[in-house]
């Protein structure tokens, strides 16, 4: 056990290296000045009071409602799609499941940038649409691309957390339901939704939480000038060199991630003591 | 009594399997009815084509006069106790019990005298509000049986619903069944591989092996007239030999003419024979019918675990005297301990 033990100390050695010290360092410039060196720096607030201007709330604030959207259609769709895969025969499901996670192959970019050949005005969608002799759509560089590129992309999240939960609920439940008058649409609402709530939560989880801060999606599919806070932060550091302004974006980002992380859990872990509680018994 | 539920020559199969072979069986009005066999001999699946829950391949099932193979579970008038009670975790002892009744649209009045009615039937009055995750397992089996009574079913099915308690509570539980069934004054159809729980509870056992019945009758009937090997061999404990009808009240086996009290046989037809172990006396060597060496004696409690052993066979008594082991004995039985049964229908 203790040999065992060791091999993980050159791994804590790295992660510090690679994870916490930039972190410390970002940190470290979100509270001082531009124009620091090791030796003379000073501390400040202002990139934290900059961001309290209208135009960067208003960034936040897109970002977060983007990020619901996406949550809340990655719902709709994937909730019914994980049921039926949950119903199918055992065979069927893992096909079914492969073919959920079969995109996640790609990486994630090329396929981003495949929605753009669909969706560009010379793309497949508009070429249909002039053989049939409609007159041609503008589907780049909308909320519309954005969010589909989003629900895309994060989907096959949603689906198999709560296929997960699904997959396990036991079947004696379904019947007991049944037997006691329920008919199919009654057992659905008063014993699965219900019952499947965790694997919803978990999935709320693992699609909004990259929603909110991811930049790729909204710079392909929604142009130049489609800003979210990701981007926000991406451009503050690359294009105009403000590491400190965007250090500070990035801890708010972090501290409002941390918030929404903290309200789902503690969702999840009243549902959980339920459950746990009934091992025990 | 009223005919209640008729299974006509019911067929099933699973893949390449029957699980069961044409099964007939008629249930009358507030019987307490046993299936009972060893796994696997189709006694759930039987249950649940009456839940509904699986469909026949072949043959009906009318329930009051009427066809349901068609019904879904949830317009048949039948509720279930299920093997693991599947209680509904995210919901408290009242939730539970008041489920049917909220289906079915009750005014919450109504189901809130319901629900203490049954709770007070099963003995669980001020459990309303616990979580049925944090009840013993004897405490879940009374939600379960509330749960389902409370929307007061013509017939409750209960799947080895005693299966995972431990034994004393199992016997508490047994009675407690009885007394439920008598106080509701239903059909209650109940399914387990426990002899000594289907011979306490039930008005009628059925017994089943191999997806075919048996034999059905009355506890004692099964007991004491076995119609075939395999219910001798499965209820109680029995010495089972094979033997020669000679006549009508004359029996051969182990070389010896006994006189019994069976007839109409064929003429020196080979039959079965049982004696229970408690029905044979030890006596002294002159007075024995049948003459042996004690080899073992195992005390059980109430009564020692006897074997001896005779020129052809080992023979085990139930008996309340201590015997020495290795002594010379006699086997003492009246001609009414020997029951005879034909071979047809054997396994």
């Amino acid at each position: 056990m203790k040999l065992y033990r060791s091999f993980v100390q050159p791994y804590l050695f790295w992660m510090s290296i690679l994870i916490v010290v930039p972190m410390l360092l970002i940190v470290f410039y979100a509270f001082t000045t531009s124009g620091n060196d090791i030796i003379s720096f000073r501390f400040t607030l202002d990139n934290f009071l900059k961001f309290g201007e209208p135009i960067f709330l208003r960034v936040l604030l897109r970002s977060l409602s983007i990020a619901l959207t996406t949550t809340v259609i990655s719902i709709i769709i994937g909730y019914p799609v994980a049921y039926f895969i949950a119903q199918a025969n055992e065979k069927n499901q893992t096909l079914l499941i492969m073919l959920v996670t079969i995109p996640m192959w790609i990486n994630m970019l090329v396929r981003t940038y495949a929605w753009i050949g669909i969706l560009s005005e010379n793309g497949i969608i508009n070429n249909i649409m002039t053989g049939l002799g409609l007159p041609t759509l503008n589907l780049m560089y909308t909320d519309f691309a954005v969010i589909l590129g989003m629900v895309y992309n994060f989907l096959p999240f949603m689906i198999l957390s709560i296929y997960t939960v699904l997959a396990k609920l036991d079947k004696a439940l379904i019947n007991a339901s049944y037997d006691l008058g329920a008919n199919k649409t009654q057992t659905f609402m008063k014993v699965v939704l219900p019952l499947s709530v965790p694997g919803i939560i978990s999935g709320i989880t693992l699609v909004f939480l990259p929603a909110v801060s991811t930049f790729v999606i909204p710079k392909f599919l929604g142009g130049g000038n489609y800003v979210l806070i990701g981007n926000l932060i991406e451009t503050q550091f690359i294009t105009v060199g403000e590491w400190n302004f965007g250090s500070a974006i990035s801890m708010i980002m972090a501290s409002v991630i941390m918030l929404s992380m903290f309200i789902t859990k503690r969702f999840d872990q009243d549902l959980e003591e339920r459950q746990s509680r009934k091992e025990v018994g | 009594m009223k005919k209640l539920i008729e299974f006509k020559n019911i067929v099933k199969g699973f893949d390449d399997t029957i699980v069961l072979k044409g099964i007939n069986l008629t249930i009358f009005e507030n019987e307490f009815v046993t299936l009972l066999g060893p796994s696997g001999c189709g006694k759930t699946t039987l249950l649940r084509i009456l839940g509904g829950f699986i469909e026949q391949n072949n043959g009906q099932v009318f329930f009051d006069g009427i066809e349901i193979s068609k019904l879904p579970p949830y317009k048949r008038e039948i509720n279930t106790v299920f093997q693991r009670y599947a209680l509904f975790p995210h919901m408290n002892v009242y939730d539970n019990i008041a489920f049917g009744l909220r289906i079915k649209k009750t005014s919450e009045d109504i189901i809130s005298q319901k629900v203490e009615k049954m709770l007070q039937l099963v003995g669980l009055v001020g459990f309303e509000k616990r979580a049925v995750t944090l009840l013993s397992g004897g405490q879940q089996q009374r939600v379960a049986i509330a749960r389902a009574l409370v929307n007061e079913p013509m017939v409750l099915l209960l799947d080895e619903p005693l299966g995972a308690l431990d034994l004393k509570l199992r016997k508490e539980m047994q009675i407690e069944l009885k007394k439920i069934q008598k106080e509701v004054g239903i059909t209650f159809i109940y399914v387990t591989h426990d002899q000594e729980e289907a011979l306490t509870m039930s008005d009628k056992i059925v017994v089943m092996n191999e997806g075919e019945i048996q034999q059905i009758g009355t506890p004692t009937d099964i007991y004491n007239e076995p119609e075939n090997r395999f219910v001798a061999d499965f209820i109680g404990e029995s010495n089972i030999l094979e033997g020669i009808m000679h006549d009508d009240y004359v029996v051969n086996f182990d070389g010896i003419t006994f006189e019994c009290v069976d007839y109409g046989f064929h003429d020196n037809e080979d039959v079965d024979i049982v004696v229970r172990p408690e029905d044979i006396d030890i006596v002294s060597v002159e007075q024995g019918k049948i003459k042996g060496e004690v080899i073992s004696s195992l005390f059980k409690g109430v009564h020692f675990e006897v074997f001896v052993k005779s020129p052809q066979r080992l023979w085990m008594i139930h008996t309340t005297d201590p015997v020495v082991i290795g002594s010379q004995v006699g086997l003492f039985f009246y001609p009414e301990d020997i029951h005879v049964m034909s071979k047809l229908g054997a396994y």
